[in-house]
């Protein structure tokens, strides 16, 4: 068993993104795929493109069903198909092959998990995303689902988690 | 205090670049709206307009630079308009009032 907290990656007005931090760790697992690719400089694009996203569904849309149509069982994944920039004209040899995992609890609450390379046509034949990182966040985003369902110990309110007896967002996974 | 890895990015990206990316969201979620309103698919608008499916997909991913020819195709498939100015009636208004006051008197000889 491991414990791992809720933590807010990023919140803007019309949306709290929220990622999850193992005990053991300093960074939560969003910021740690960021960091990872910031210094890229083949896939720069990629990143802005899944900062441009975040921050549209912040400041303007929320995070509206439109953005999640890339669905892998119990999580979505970035970049949507509809609304990212998905390809460089110019460039026939470019492909937009970073994945981000992502789970949408509401409107206005969105948790970011790790994400990495797709390699192949297929997540599951893409080592850097399968099957530890997808595993992890699966279990990370059904650990938080089931504190937010009917008995659990988290609530949305307006645009934040609130845990109903406590401060700390703490889940077991 | 140091910025998170968020806020660093986005002050990496020019701003013309983001409002680039806001206005072709725009668009690409209005087709999308209008596509469901109308309960038409993909295939069907790429059938409509004459176009191959894969350039439908570009214009949805979100980043497709439009042109007014391409607007207005869409524009005459769905019998809307694609971009709606939230302030159009004010500005039609105060357009009408600037027209009126220059609409100069036409003075006849006798």
């Amino acid at each position: 068993m491991t414990f791992a907290e809720i933590v807010i990656f990023k919140s803007l007005p019309k949306v709290t993104f929220y990622s999850i931090k193992y005990e053991d760790e300093n960074k939560s697992e969003t910021e740690k795929f960021f960091e990872r690719f910031e210094q890229d400089e083949n896939r720069q694009d990629q990143i802005r493109a899944f900062i441009l996203t975040l921050l549209r569904m912040g400041n303007e849309t929320g995070a509206t069903t439109f953005y999640f149509d890339r669905n892998e069982g119990f999580i979505d994944t970035l970049p949507s198909r509809k609304g990212t920039k998905l390809e460089k004209p110019t460039d026939r040899d470019y492909a937009f092959d970073l994945r981000l995992f992502w789970l949408r609890l509401s409107p206005t609450v969105v948790v970011l998990f790790n994400g990495g390379i797709e390699s192949s046509e297929k997540l599951h034949d893409s080592p850097d995303l399968f099957p530890a990182k997808y595993r992890a966040a699966v279990k990370a985003a059904q650990a938080v689902n089931e504190q937010i369902t009917i008995g659990g110990d988290f609530n949305i309110v307006e645009n934040k988690i609130i845990h109903k007896y406590g401060n700390l967002l703490e889940i077991t996974i | 205090m140091a910025l998170n890895v968020f806020d660093r990015l986005l002050n990496s990206i020019p701003k013309n670049e983001e409002r680039e990316s806001n206005i072709s969201f725009r668009i690409a979620q209005r087709i999308d709206f209008l596509m469901r309103q109308k309960h038409l698919s993909k295939s069907d608008l790429a059938r409509g307009l004459g176009k191959e499916p894969a350039q439908i997909s570009r214009w949805m991913s979100g980043n497709h630079n439009f042109t007014i020819k391409t607007m207005a195709e869409l524009e005459v498939f769905f019998g809307e308009h694609l971009l709606i100015s939230p302030t159009a009636n004010e500005e039609i208004a105060e357009y009408t009032q600037y027209v009126k006051k220059q609409k100069k008197v036409p003075v006849f000889a006798n």
